[in-house]
């Protein structure tokens, strides 16, 4: 929760990655994921990957990059766990460098969209491609309420120890019935209330009057976004030909 | 200009379903954080919990908003999260709108949401679609190299039908709570 709220402030930085167009950032995920898939030689995944580690650390994503290795190490040790010790049988480890390979520039280019895309540049963007309004605004109050659900679950356990009522790991074993009751009946109280009220602001402000409506962002290709995409989609189908017919 | 994609949907409703997808992310990150290596070692009780809590929270946020066309829209919110943000997974968002669609379009077949086998189908359709498509996209992605890939992913599908059957039942005995709170018609 608190790195949603992190996220959300660190998507108003300055640099290339947070001046090019949303659709760019979508697109070149999306190129990723499309032709990351089809690539199978290790060394050519990890040109990929060094060229997305690459775009993580020019836009000064050097945290975000540390929590991404510490992911990838945790994942490898619940592998080896899982293959070693459930299935006891000895680790593919080609196998799996071959899926974190492919896998690593999928994540960094979301991530990359993630972390230097701010909120309305993202829903404006969203309105270019054609997702309709009331959908565009599901999607933004999500988004937003990941952060805002976190204090309030906080404030929620905070009131309920104060009251000496906040069930422990022996009534989640036990009554896990009542347990979830107790947890989830607040927090579903509290959201749907919030929902009311947002929903009755929304109406109040005119979100569903039936006109045209402007965004405060305006999104405009430039000539540095189309050299973007243009080098990453050449990029890219380079190294699919390559995998695919010459080695 | 149409404003909204289905008919008689109002931004109240919207509003709704986004803070669906909110409490279904957070929910779903707080399982896997505080039971995660449990999860990791057996792997149909990960499936289960992560159902049960999710189909809950969806079961009353539907009998809250009975509308067919919720599942989708919540499959768009909850998509655009887990696949542009994190895990940033962009796969993600096309398994989740294709559950969505499914879960919905199951949910019309019987009937809609108005009466609770309606809503249970739509949910149970929703949540294995979820698994068997993710599972497709791992096996695009490779992950099928490894052996026992499809005996996991019945197991995960069995562990996903007992956990929306359970999250189900619990989710309409909480009704009656969230009734009593002037939130809920029951």
């Amino acid at each position: 929760m608190e790195m949603m709220a992190r996220l959300q402030a660190a998507q108003y930085g300055d640099g290339f990655f947070y001046r090019l167009d949303p659709r760019v950032k979508i697109g070149v995920v999306l190129l990723f994921a499309l032709i990351g898939p089809l690539i199978e030689e290790p060394i050519l995944l990890s040109i990929l990957s060094m060229v997305a580690v690459g775009y993580m650390l020019q836009a000064g994503l050097r945290k975000t990059l540390l929590f991404l290795s510490g992911f990838y190490i945790l994942s490898m040790l619940m592998y080896l766990f899982a293959e070693a010790v459930i299935f006891t049988r000895t680790p593919e480890y080609l196998t799996y460098l071959i899926l974190t390979l492919t896998m690593l520039p999928i994540m960094c280019g979301g991530l990359l969209l993630g972390m230097t895309t701010s909120l309305e540049k993202l829903i404006a963007a969203l309105g270019k491609v054609g997702i309709p309004a009331g959908m565009r605004y599901a999607i933004m109050v999500a988004m937003r309420y990941v952060a805002m659900l976190g204090r309030e679950l906080r404030h929620m356990v905070q009131a309920m120890r104060v009251r000496g009522v906040l069930p422990g790991w022996k009534d989640l074993c036990f009554h896990p019935v009542r347990t979830l009751r107790v947890m989830l009946i607040p927090m579903l109280i509290r959201s749907f209330k919030v929902a009311d009220r947002m929903g009755a602001a929304a109406e109040l402000r005119g979100l569903s009057a039936p006109a045209n409506k402007l965004s405060l962002v305006e999104l405009r290709f430039k000539n540095a976004d189309w050299l973007f995409l243009a080098a990453n989609l050449i990029m890219m189908t380079t190294l699919w030909l390559i995998s695919s017919f010459v080695m | 200009m149409k404003v909204s994609l289905f008919q008689g949907w109002s931004f109240k409703d919207y509003t709704t379903v986004g803070i669906t997808a909110a409490m279904c992310i957070i929910l779903g990150v707080l399982v896997k954080v505080v039971l995660g290596l449990v999860i990791s070692s057996i792997p149909a009780l990960g499936s289960l919990i992560l159902a049960m809590v999710q189909v809950i929270i969806i079961t009353l946020s539907i009998m809250r908003l009975p509308k067919v066309g919720f599942l989708t829209i919540l499959g768009v919110c909850m998509g655009s999260i887990y696949g542009f943000i994190f895990p940033a997974h962009s796969f993600m968002f096309v398994t989740f709108v294709a559950a969505g669609i499914v879960g919905d379009s199951v949910g019309w077949i019987l009937g809609g949401y108005g009466k609770k086998v309606g809503i249970v189908g739509a949910v149970l359709f929703y949540r294995l679609t979820v698994i068997v498509f993710g599972a497709v996209i791992a096996w695009w992605i490779g992950f099928a190299k490894a052996d026992l890939a499809w005996a996991l992913i019945l197991i995960n599908c069995a562990g996903s039908v007992v956990g929306v059957l359970l999250g189900a039942w619990i989710g309409v005995k909480l009704s009656a709570e969230l009734g009593r709170a002037g939130l809920l018609k029951v």
